[in-house]
């Protein structure tokens, strides 16, 4: 069974530090890569064959964790951004990974807005923790076991 | 005879006056009203022809007048459209209006006549005028051909016109010209089927004054049908007061929904900003713990000062975010300052960073320029601007500078602070002066409170602020006005 590789697309060093630290901690967790900002993070999206290769293998699908309030193009942004590949047919969340919302935003309409693509699986208030990751995992992944 | 003593007593506490001639005119019956108003004894009068009781030149046409009556006798009012008087026995001409009626009994014709003292319905109406008069509203009456019969001094007043003035005008003047043809058509309408209604209805009705100037008004009608003819009363109300006010309220509402906005943006916006530090603080702890554990003491040591970095950072952001709440109602008295003064104490804090960056700072007052204003506000708008101009200098330049300028005209005091540095995106420029808002590099220190607080002070200050900016430079420039001739 294989590990999952986690995507942090983040503009806080701090953040992406400690959700890296986090995930590098877990079992279930192989690898962690991280960029700064939504830009880059859907260019790597953008293109499904070197995106597969660098997250193989899959399953089970890499897994990333989206932050909304960042310069440049936000989560939202990001968000539609992958909402239009998936209508060209150039990515398929249901195969190619999980999008996990991260950020210190509890409100409400920032979590429909997020929960309203059917390709967010989750919306997480910052800072992730163990107890976080594992609920999320256990509720995503079928083929993922979770150390007990 | 016999028969009128019967009666006599019921006639006789009649409240109208009343008098029965024979066909001779002779009288044979008054009763008490009569003989008041007369100024006769009970049965006084009984037996004198009936001219005793009219002025001596009326007598002897009103003989002629009574047979002729006699001959096709109905009952009417006598003398209609003319003035009647009667005479009292001390002489005194009193005005009346007099019904007749004719009656016979036992093969005699007897003629009733009952009078009116116009004197006391003179009284009356002009009680009633009193009453109209102190109506709040404007009321007019009008006949069915428009013309005015009855206008209260409410009336006059809010159409402009003096004394009795509107009597006999036709209504339609007091209507803008280009209204007035739909006005009478309106009108023949509504006198052929009236009812008590609204005019207009939810429209904006407008009356003309005498001298041509129009206002708002609201009308409301009411037939009145006397027994003569069909008036039409018309309500009138001034609404001038009442749609300024509206006006005002409805311009206050669109002011509280843009403050209500931009207060739900500004609690979204602080929520935020002072959660995501304080989840990092969090986040770094939880390191640290784990860090102990694993007695991995170095990087304990440099998330504590990765935490302590982010608390002092929160701790600025909690300042400026209060200083940008109390600056609205910030509370200070006016003095007198030299621009030049505050200036060179800003640059003098600023002057290490500067250094620090290679910004020059620079400044070009020639001569002294005072002004009489709150200090703090002018302080805390000159140092923001001046900051910024540091932070966002262009590195790639060689000859960064921030250059303060001042000048005065009359009681009219413009600061202007330029520099060359990146300048504001041109599509960010109008959010320049929101809260959170933040354009250049956000690696520079910043809550994207400094404009919106700047904007705050020059507001309450009773400035001005503008600026020029593009990736050459940014000018802002100050206008506020020097109160202390008006202090002192």
């Amino acid at each position: 069974m294989n590990k999952i590789t986690a995507f942090i697309i983040d503009d806080s060093d701090i953040d992406r530090y400690i959700a890296g630290r986090v995930l590098n901690r877990s079992e279930a967790v192989g690898g962690v890569e991280e960029v700064s900002d939504g830009v880059e993070g859907l260019d790597m999206l953008s293109n499904r064959d070197e995106f597969t290769k660098r997250f193989s293998p899959i399953p089970p699908r890499p897994l990333i964790f989206l932050d909304i309030n960042m310069p440049g193009m936000n989560g939202f942004e990001m968000l539609a951004g992958i909402q239009k590949l998936k209508d060209d047919g150039l990515v398929d969340p249901q195969q190619d990974f999980v999008v996990v919302m991260l950020t210190s935003s509890a409100d409400r309409q920032d979590r429909e807005k997020s929960l309203a693509y059917d390709f967010v699986t989750e919306y997480v208030e910052k800072p992730l923790s163990v107890e976080k990751l594992h609920s999320l995992i256990s509720t995503t992944y079928q083929e993922v076991k979770l150390p007990t | 005879m016999k028969v009128f003593e019967q009666f006599s007593l019921a006639f006789y506490a009649a409240p109208n006056a009343m008098v029965i001639v024979d066909e001779g005119g002779s009288i044979v019956f008054t009763n008490r009203a009569l003989d008041q108003l007369f100024g006769y004894e009970r049965g006084q009068l009984l037996g004198q022809t009936i001219e005793r009781l009219l002025p001596v030149n009326k007598r002897d046409g009103h003989t002629t007048l009574r047979a002729q009556y006699l001959r096709d006798p109905k009952v009417r009012e006598m003398g209609a459209g003319r003035s009647l008087f009667g005479v009292t026995r001390s002489g005194r001409e009193i005005p009346l209006e007099i019904g007749l009626s004719h009656f016979e009994l036992d093969q005699e014709s007897y003629v009733m006549a009952s009078l009116l003292d116009r004197n006391a319905r003179r009284e009356s109406e002009k009680m009633m005028r009193l009453a109209v008069d102190s109506a709040a509203s404007a009321m007019i009456m009008s006949d069915v051909h428009g013309k005015i019969v009855l206008a209260n001094t409410n009336a006059h007043d809010i159409f402009g016109y003096a004394g009795d003035e509107l009597i006999g005008v036709d209504i339609d003047n007091l209507l803008p010209e280009s209204l007035r043809t739909r006005h009478k058509e309106h009108r023949s309408g509504f006198s052929a089927a009236p009812s008590k209604r609204a005019m207009g209805f939810d429209l904006t009705l407008m009356g003309q004054r005498k001298d041509g100037s129009e206002f708002p008004l609201e009308i409301g009608l009411t037939p009145i049908d006397s027994a003569v003819e069909r008036l039409i009363m018309a309500t009138v109300i001034d609404i001038t007061e009442r749609q300024e006010r509206t006006e005002h309220l409805r311009q206050k509402n669109i002011e509280l929904k843009r403050l209500n906005q931009e207060l739900a943006q500004f609690a979204y916006s602080a929520s935020h900003d002072l959660k995501a530090p304080l989840a990092s603080v969090e986040g770094l702890l939880s390191c640290v713990e784990a860090d102990m554990e694993a007695e991995q003491y170095d990087a304990a040591r440099s998330n504590t000062v990765t935490a302590r970095r982010l608390t002092r950072k929160l701790k600025s952001l909690i300042e400026s975010i209060l200083g940008v709440a109390r600056s609205g109602t910030l509370q200070e008295s006016s003095v007198q300052l030299s621009i030049a003064d505050v200036v060179a104490d800003i640059y003098e804090a600023a002057e290490v960073l500067a250094a620090q960056r290679g910004v020059t700072l620079e400044l070009a007052i020639d001569a002294p320029i005072r002004i009489f204003t709150q200090p703090t506000r002018l302080r805390q708008v000159i140092e923001n601007l001046v900051y910024n101009g540091i932070h966002y200098a262009d590195k790639s330049r060689t000859d960064p500078f921030v250059m303060i300028r001042a000048q005065r005209i009359d009681q009219k005091v413009t600061v202007i602070v330029e520099d060359n540095g990146i300048g504001i995106p041109a599509e960010r420029q109008e959010q320049v002066f929101e809260v959170f808002k933040r354009f250049g590099n956000h690696k520079e220190p910043g809550h994207g409170l400094g404009l919106a607080l700047v904007k705050t002070h020059i507001d309450q200050l009773g400035g001005k602020i503008s600026f020029r900016s593009s990736p050459q430079g940014t000018t802002f420039s100050i206008a506020l006005t020097d109160t202390s001739t008006e202090q002192a």
